[in-house]
């Protein structure tokens, strides 16, 4: 596959998960993308916070 | 709780076959126990999401890994991976998932691989929870 983007594939990784995690946890659709979202939001923040805090130790 | 003060949803639903046949298509086919239990919505969400992952997973060079009970890791992996059920199988029998270990996405495809079976595991227990309405 042509993509080599860490970040996207990060966000298309979230985003499956999300959408699984949405659809099993809450039964009306409203609901289920209010958790999705939450789900995306809470991954790809994690990402990011540990990806910045990895960046600053001297590896 | 009695079952008569509980609302419908949350109902047993009571397939025509055994829990186990519940079991297995929902093993088999990602959201094929909640199409059975009538949960359309999930089950078609599901039917697109998980084969997405686990082809995706493929495409990015991931590998299936082999029963190797010398390196527990490994065997583990493996496990997880079953749980994609038939396209896993379909994938085996194609001599697809390979691996190749100096693409740089094989980590990604490995964790495609292996988070779409364990997330299937998921779905047999929430398909489980319907069918003896719990959920």
């Amino acid at each position: 596959m042509a993509i080599h983007s860490h970040v996207l594939l990060m966000a298309v990784f979230a985003g499956l998960v999300a959408l699984v995690g949405g659809v099993l946890m809450r039964d009306a659709p409203r609901q289920q993308i209010r958790a999705g979202a939450t789900i995306l939001v809470s991954l790809l923040g994690a990402a990011f916070v540990i990806g910045w805090l990895l960046y600053f130790l001297p590896l | 709780m009695a079952t008569g003060s509980k609302p419908k949803s949350q109902l047993p639903v009571r397939p025509a076959a055994p829990l186990w046949l519940v079991y297995l298509v929902a093993w088999l086919v990602p959201g094929g126990g909640h199409l059975w239990l009538g949960r359309r919505q999930k089950g078609v969400a599901l039917l697109i999401t998980l084969p997405t992952m686990f082809a995706v997973g493929l495409a990015l060079e991931g590998r299936l890994f082999p029963f190797e009970w010398s390196e527990p890791l490994v065997a583990l992996a493996a496990m997880a991976e079953v749980g994609s059920g038939l396209w896993y199988l379909i994938a085996r029998v194609l001599g697809l998932g390979l691996g190749l270990a100096s693409a740089v996405t094989y980590e990604y495809g490995n964790a495609f691989l292996i988070t779409a079976g364990l997330l299937n595991a998921l779905v047999i227990i929430d398909a489980h929870d319907i069918a003896v309405g719990r959920k």
